[in-house]
């Protein structure tokens, strides 16, 4: 039973890893998309920059994929050879998986924000393209540290 | 309301749109130009593309179906139209207002005032439908018929008390024009006077009933703007504490009773009132405009251009329904110098004057 519930606090851990920074960088890209749609509609030129800016609230997903993927590899969840894992070391994965969790689903609803305002850059100074893209990659730092801390939580947990 | 990504699509389209609006360098092109008809040229190279093909003398056309393009567009694409329309709604008030002084003017003096007589097509109501309900409305003011036109017209009261229902609450207001026409002794100001403050009423509705902080402002603004410039030429043509009364605008932050109360004092203690209000510059200001040029239109431009930079305000929040508010405001504002341009050119007016004349027009 106790290896029973330690396996699902370890799959508990990979589903948050990769679901909420995955709604976050949903509705990121799909704000700066509906953003960018409506500029192209009436400039389709400035199409590959707007393109440039709706990818980067996606980022936060591939984190938390990333971090998904380390706790299934570290679980034995790909390859067949699943591990019975204790309720603390079940509870030390999930707890890993936190970080990037929280700050990846928040911040990626925050960079889509700026992103989209980028958008509005984009369309009336498409020259200053760059200061755009800045912008959103500043709120970028705090997901990768996000992912930084999750990855290093997950490599120190003994299985 | 703060940011809504409902707008998302709106507002990327109005920041691409903006771009395409007439900027200062080719206002200056056609202030400068030799006459009307290299005017509608320059003005053809816009988006105001039909200028070429209808000629200056039918500018009024050429601005009005720009401008309504650019309602039927935002209102076909805002997730909101009654809140992102809601300044259109001027126009469908203003329909009324003319329509119902052209047929009291038959009904009542026999003139044969012309129907489409100062109707415009920037409302968003059917013309055919605000003159059904004219009709209902005159035919109601008069003695024998109002208890059945009131009966006609209570019966649909619940549905104008929604926002949404505009022409429910543009009939309203002409409802109450009429009344006030009948007593105040068939003066058709009164039309004018009581549909200007239903459509205040009309937008600070709109703006409640979204908790739109920015709209409520802007509102908010308007009317107090509106009440300075009503005050400055009640003033002049010595109109009285009790018809002001009559005629100051709701909805504003300065407190009415307060300004009336001030109202009949000299000039300098009635505009010192304003020293205790945010209003303070702009008053200020218009008043010194006004002692240096001497004319009351130097007043009123410094006045409007305060209220169209509390508009363009609205374009610095990132998303939500007030870039689109200060996209559609700063086109109205663009057609009103476009007019003037007109009006000058085909005066045969100096560029000089001209440009004084819209000096002060813009943000």
């Amino acid at each position: 039973m106790e290896g029973f519930l330690g396996t699902i606090l370890g799959f508990l851990g990979v589903a948050l890893a990769i679901i909420t920074p995955g709604i976050g960088s949903s509705i990121g890209v799909g704000l700066v998309g509906r953003s960018g749609a409506g500029v192209v509609t009436e400039d389709p030129d400035k199409f590959g920059s707007i393109l440039l800016l709706e990818a980067i609230p996606g980022t936060q997903g591939i984190y938390g994929f990333l971090t998904g993927l380390m706790i299934m590899i570290k679980i034995g969840a790909l390859g067949g050879g699943l591990r019975a894992l204790t309720v603390g070391q079940g509870a030390q994965l999930m707890m890993s998986a936190m970080p990037i969790a929280l700050v990846g689903w928040i911040s990626a609803i925050a960079q889509g924000r700026v992103a989209a305002a980028g958008v509005g850059i984009v369309a009336k100074r498409p020259e200053e393209m760059g200061k755009a893209v800045i912008l959103a990659a500043m709120v970028e730092t705090y997901a990768v540290l996000a992912l930084l801390a999750s990855l290093l939580l997950v490599f120190s947990v003994n299985v | 309301m703060g940011f809504d990504g409902r707008f998302a699509y709106v507002v990327g389209r109005v920041r691409a749109l903006e771009n395409r609006m007439i900027d200062q360098a080719r206002f200056n092109r056609m202030i400068d130009a030799e006459g009307p008809e290299e005017l509608a040229r320059i003005l053809s190279e816009t988006e105001y593309s039909l200028a070429r093909d209808l000629g200056p003398e039918r500018y009024e056309d050429v601005i009005d179906g720009e401008l309504a393009r650019v309602h039927a567009l935002i209102e076909s694409i805002s997730p909101d139209p009654v809140l992102t329309g809601v300044f259109r709604a001027r126009h469908d008030f203003h329909n009324m207002k003319a329509l119902l002084k052209a047929k009291l003017a038959r009904r009542d003096a026999g003139h044969a005032v012309e129907e489409g007589s100062g109707v415009t097509s920037l409302g968003g109501l059917d013309l055919a439908r605000l003159g059904a309900a004219a009709d209902m409305l005159v035919a109601a003011g008069d003695e024998a018929q109002m208890s059945l036109g009131a009966e006609a017209l209570d019966a649909d009261r619940a549905a104008w008390q929604r926002p949404e229902d505009l022409e429910g609450a543009v009939a309203r207001a002409g409802r109450r024009a009429v009344e006030a026409y009948e007593a105040h002794g068939h003066d058709p100001q009164y039309i004018d006077l009581v549909l200007d403050r239903e459509s205040f009423d009309y937008f600070y509705q709109v703006a409640r009933s979204r908790r739109a902080d920015f709209l409520m402002g802007l509102v908010r603004t308007m009317a107090d703007l509106t009440n300075i410039l009503i005050c400055m030429r009640l003033r002049l043509i010595g109109k009285s504490a009790d018809f002001a009364r009559d005629v100051l605008l709701p909805r504003g932050s300065v407190d009415r009773d307060a300004l009336l109360a001030v109202y009949g004092e000299p000039d300098d203690a009635f505009w010192s009132f304003f020293k205790h209000t945010s209003y303070d510059r702009p008053v200020d200001q218009a008043l010194r405009a006004r002692r240096d040029s001497g004319s009351l239109s130097a007043f009123e431009n410094v006045i409007q251009a305060h209220l169209a930079r509390a508009a363009a305000e609205g374009g610095m929040i990132d998303m939500g329904y007030e870039p689109v508010l200060a996209y559609l405001m700063a086109r109205e504002d663009e057609a009103d110098r476009l007019r003037r341009i007109f009006v000058g050119k085909l005066n045969r007016l100096p560029a000089e004057i001209v440009r004084e004349r819209l000096c002060g027009t813009h943000a």
